[in-house]
């Protein structure tokens, strides 16, 4: 009964892009509106915190080596970190804006933890090219939440950061167990699938 | 704001529509249990309506009743 890898990749998709559409209306509506339910304030970190939280069962029965488990662990790790301080301070438990960057060392870390724990180039198979691409967005994408914590009135940034988790959210959708990516498969990787 | 929502779904059929293949419920035999439970451009169209009914549409009234505030303390 357990489920192909694919299949976890596209769920977490699903997890990603409903993140990702959480946070591009609450950059166009503004924090305030936003955050006038409590329910709505506390919805994205939340759902960071439960997605760091699911990442435990993937690192158990879904890693099959030791950089490959690593990687996971970190990202649930960081995942958690990231949204049990901003659960933290919607509550208005946690009161320092440096709580904030725990976002960024989230994104910068899990984005590394994607290019270290890939072996092969970018063209060896679609997976290869998906954790690249994953890793280069979630790094570059930290900027966003990195330069906001400083600047925090500024909502482009905000808008920046929602289409960066929509873009992650594409790629990780765009994930196969072994497929070609722009018509390039290692003869190494597997039969391929579409 | 409001068609973030829709737009999504309508981003998920259109998927289906280019990779019909990806939609196991359309051709079921002999598919096993999580290639018919997850099917990834039904996933975009699930977001997509999660989306505009549980956020969305709460969120429209709040940002119209925080403008109609605006207007009547001017």
């Amino acid at each position: 009964m357990r489920p192909p890898a694919e299949h976890v990749h596209w769920l977490f998709a699903a997890g990603v892009l409903f993140i990702g559409l959480c946070l591009l209306a609450r950059a166009i509506v503004g924090v305030e509106v936003w955050d006038r339910r409590a329910t709505r304030a506390y919805l994205w970190p939340g759902l960071l915190f439960t997605m760091g939280l699911l990442m435990w069962p993937v690192m158990v029965l879904f890693t099959n080596s030791a950089i490959h488990m690593l990687a996971h662990g970190l990202w649930a790790q960081t995942l958690m970190l990231a949204g049990a301080a901003h659960l933290g301070l919607a509550r208005g438990k946690l009161t320092s804006p440096y709580w904030r960057l725990t976002l960024p060392l989230g994104l910068i870390v899990s984005g590394a933890a994607f290019l270290v724990h890939e072996q092969n180039g970018w063209l060896w198979s679609r997976s290869a090219f998906v954790h690249h691409a994953a890793g280069w967005t979630l790094i570059v994408g930290a900027l966003f939440p990195l330069v906001g914590t400083f600047r925090p009135r500024l909502r482009t940034l905000d808008v920046g950061f929602a289409i960066t988790v929509v873009a992650l959210a594409v790629i990780v959708f765009s994930s196969r167990d072994v497929a070609t990516i722009f018509g390039h498969l290692s003869s190494e990787a597997g039969i391929p699938r579409r | 704001m409001i068609s973030l929502g829709p737009a999504t779904v309508v981003g998920g059929f259109v998927w289906a529509l280019l990779q019909p293949y990806r939609v196991t419920l359309f051709e079921p035999q002999g598919q096993s249990f999580w290639w018919l439970a997850v099917e990834p451009p039904l996933l975009v169209v699930l977001v997509g309506v999660v989306f505009h009914l549980a956020v969305a549409r709460g969120l429209v009234r709040d940002l119209l009743e925080a403008e109609r505030r605006r207007g009547s303390d001017r």
